[in-house]
């Protein structure tokens, strides 16, 4: 049982250049920003630092250019990611739109689609919310009850949708919608639409987290009319849409590298010279990760192929979060001797930011026992 | 499980598989049965050209690349073949940039923490690139049928470019072996019922057997990437693959045994069920060359000597 046993690791090495000039543009944007670092990993939303990622050339890497993408490859794109997580960049404006929406339309969407919605996403114009949890359907996904029914020229939306992060800041959402029974396999009878969420009969109820920050909402449709152009692929395509979207979103570094900046700083604060007890929590916490991130490349280098690599993605989500998971557990026992007063502040906002959204790490994207079915269905035991 | 072709890695692994299949599966004893060197077993092994597989053909080698290398030691891993057929292959590609003829004997590696493969023809590498015969060491935990005399003793705080590679070997080797166990436990809990289903219906098992998975495709990938590139030798990529890939082969080795033993219940604890030549190899290979431990702390301490702001660019290879 083994995974990419005779497929050679993607070789990133070329991309060399392209990874000090997203330094240096990381340098720029924190210097404008007047910080030393940004806490609060990729669910900083701004705007502006999207817009001037988009002049950069780098959203939109994986949209063909004659739909107003850089038209880059997957492996190209991947570099940019990681190093924009890496730095902790904040990227939440476009990160749902470049990561899944961008990929769904390329695959499913029409052409008029494409045509008015990618070049607006690759420019970073387009922010994206995701619509598939909803109050009674959260792991199952396929027990979705917000109806799509056709309506004149159009569909006529009821429902709720929930968990939809920054649903309040966006301009759109993709919502998975029931139009149709669901069929012996519980899968049929599910479509995708494309819902303009600036519009005044939605109602968007903030859902604050235990932090206290507002990414949650619930998004409310009253009877709410989209044109017939709105729906993405067939009638009753939805649940194969959507699988195909996840393992975009489970594979991503962005699945590794939440908790990155604080081993940076524990790193730091370990020293040059930290005892033997302490350099192997950090040695073996960075091991895993090194590991961790050569399996996501491998599934980039999939992708950029073509391929659908379902298990190999829920892989990469099922170690990639239990390590963000661990990571302020681990810092914690290499703290244990260093009273708060004599941390740095960064270190310790990454630390209680890290320990207070831990519960989320093993959520997004398809909780744990979930992902770990579908790992358990790759393998043949289910 | 996804390979995309017919590489040639792919194939020595396939020949690999066809030819020791048979001879491993001759060491299939208790572990207090040390083990008894086979010639025909290594004479498969040197008809396979596994010995001189990475020396370069104008030495008498079959100059295949280290990824095709990694492919076939990983292939030996998942046999659990306990031979020096890795460490032979890794020492002769270690010893031939010195020029001249490369032993024709077994190879092994004479490294302090480094735990000798039985046979008695064989040479011992040093960190210097002599081979000589086998010197004799003190006792050690018996393991895998290795002769309690033959681990050497002494200082191991000098990362030398022997224990990089043949940490790389292990790494891969464990991969292999733990795939391996993976594999043949999920073949059984799709076979054994019990509570009238097969154990795979149960999602305690399922969800043990996935998550361990998942550990072990993760460090199978690094295990390779660190051996295709011991190339680069000892500067700051290399001993830091070799290193993080011994510690993530060594964790979800020890897991993937760990659920091996588990789901096969006491059956795959007697000494007639074949599945512990493979968990007894992780167990030895674990130790060898360094554990996770030795490798973690030195792991560590490189990182925070190179200092906090080095570390990403270290990750992501520049």
């Amino acid at each position: 049982m083994q995974f990419f046993t005779d497929t050679p690791l993607p070789d990133l090495a070329p991309f060399a250049g392209l990874r000090a000039e997203v330094r240096a543009f990381l340098a720029e944007e924190r210097a404008r920003a007047g910080i030393e670092s940004w806490v609060g990993s990729w669910e900083g939303f701004d705007r502006g630092f999207s817009t001037r990622l988009a002049r950069r050339g780098w959203l939109g890497m994986a949209i063909p250019e004659r739909y107003g993408g850089r038209e880059r490859g997957l492996l190209e794109r991947y570099v940019v990611l990681e190093e924009l997580l890496a730095g902790g960049a904040p990227v939440a404006a476009h990160w749902i739109a470049d990561r899944q929406t961008a990929p769904l339309l390329l695959r499913f969407g029409t052409e008029e689609q494409r045509r008015r919605f990618l070049p607006r996403i690759a420019s970073g114009e387009y922010s994206f919310a995701i619509g598939m949890s909803e109050p009674d359907s959260g792991s199952d996904l396929a027990a979705v009850r917000t109806k799509a029914a056709p309506s004149g020229n159009g569909w006529r939306i009821d429902g709720a949708k929930i968990w939809s992060s920054n649903a309040h800041r966006a301009d759109w959402m993709v919502a998975l919608c029931r139009t149709g029974d669901t069929g012996d396999d519980r899968h049929g009878g599910l479509s995708q639409f494309l819902i303009d969420l600036k519009a005044p009969d939605i109602a968007i109820r903030p859902i604050h987290n235990l932090a206290g920050d507002h990414h949650f909402n619930e998004v409310f449709f009253d009877g709410h009319d989209i044109p017939a152009d709105r729906i993405v692929g067939n009638p009753g395509d939805g649940w194969r849409q959507v699988m195909s979207e996840l393992a975009f979103e489970r594979s991503a570094p962005d699945r590794f590298l939440s908790t990155f900046r604080l081993i940076v700083e524990l790193v730091r604060a370990a020293g040059p010279e930290p005892d033997r007890l302490v350099a192997g929590e950090i040695g073996a916490l960075v091991a895993r990760l090194a590991a961790v991130r050569l399996l996501s490349i491998q599934v980039a280098g999939a992708l950029d192929r073509g391929a659908t690599p379902n298990t190999e993605a829920a892989l990469v989500k099922e170690v990639g979060t239990a390590l963000e998971q661990d990571t302020p557990e681990i810092a914690r026992r290499i703290l244990a001797e260093t009273p708060p007063g004599d941390r740095n502040a960064l270190l310790e906002d990454l630390l209680a930011y890290d320990v207070l959204h831990t519960p989320s790490f093993t959520l997004r994207g398809g909780a744990r026992e979930v992902v770990r079915g579908i790992i358990a269905r790759g393998l043949g035991l289910r | 499980m996804s390979g995309n072709g017919d590489t040639a890695g792919a194939a020595f692994a396939d020949a690999v598989r066809q030819a020791l299949a048979p001879h491993a599966a001759a060491y299939d004893g208790p572990a207090d049965r040390p083990l008894a060197w086979s010639d025909d077993h290594w004479r498969a092994v040197a008809d396979l050209g596994l010995p001189k597989l990475l020396v370069p053909e104008a030495q008498g080698g079959a100059g295949a690349s280290l990824a095709e290398g990694a492919a076939a030691v990983e292939a030996l891993g998942a046999l659990g073949d306990p031979s020096p057929a890795a460490d032979t292959a890794v020492l002769a590609w270690l010893l031939a940039p010195q020029g001249g003829p490369v032993p024709d004997d077994p190879l092994v590696p004479a490294e302090p923490g480094c735990r000798i493969p039985w046979p008695e023809n064989a040479r011992a590498v040093d960190p210097a690139g002599n081979a000589a015969a086998v010197p004799d060491g003190p006792g050690s935990i018996l393991l895998n049928g290795v002769p309690a005399s033959a681990a050497l003793s002494g200082a191991i705080d000098e990362i030398t470019p022997l224990r990089q590679a043949m940490a790389a070997a292990r790494a891969v080797q464990i991969a292999g072996a733990a795939g391996a166990a993976l594999e043949m436990t999920a073949d059984y809990v799709r076979e054994r019922r019990q509570f009238g289903r097969p154990l795979a219906r149960f999602q305690a098992v399922q969800q043990h057997i996935a998550v361990t998975a998942a550990e072990v495709a993760a460090a199978a990938q690094i295990a390779r990437a660190a051996f295709a590139g011991l190339d680069r030798g000892l500067d700051r990529d290399g001993p830091f693959l070799a290193a993080a890939a011994k510690i993530a082969t060594g964790r979800a080795g020890t897991l993937a045994a760990k659920a091996a033993h588990q789901f096969h219940g006491a059956m795959g604890y007697t000494a007639e069920y074949p599945l512990h030549r493979l968990t007894r190899a992780i167990w030895q290979w674990r130790e060898d060359c360094g554990n996770e431990d030795w490798w973690s702390r030195r792991l560590g301490a490189q990182i925070c000597r190179n200092g906090a702001d080095a570390l990403w660019p270290t990750l992501a290879g520049g």
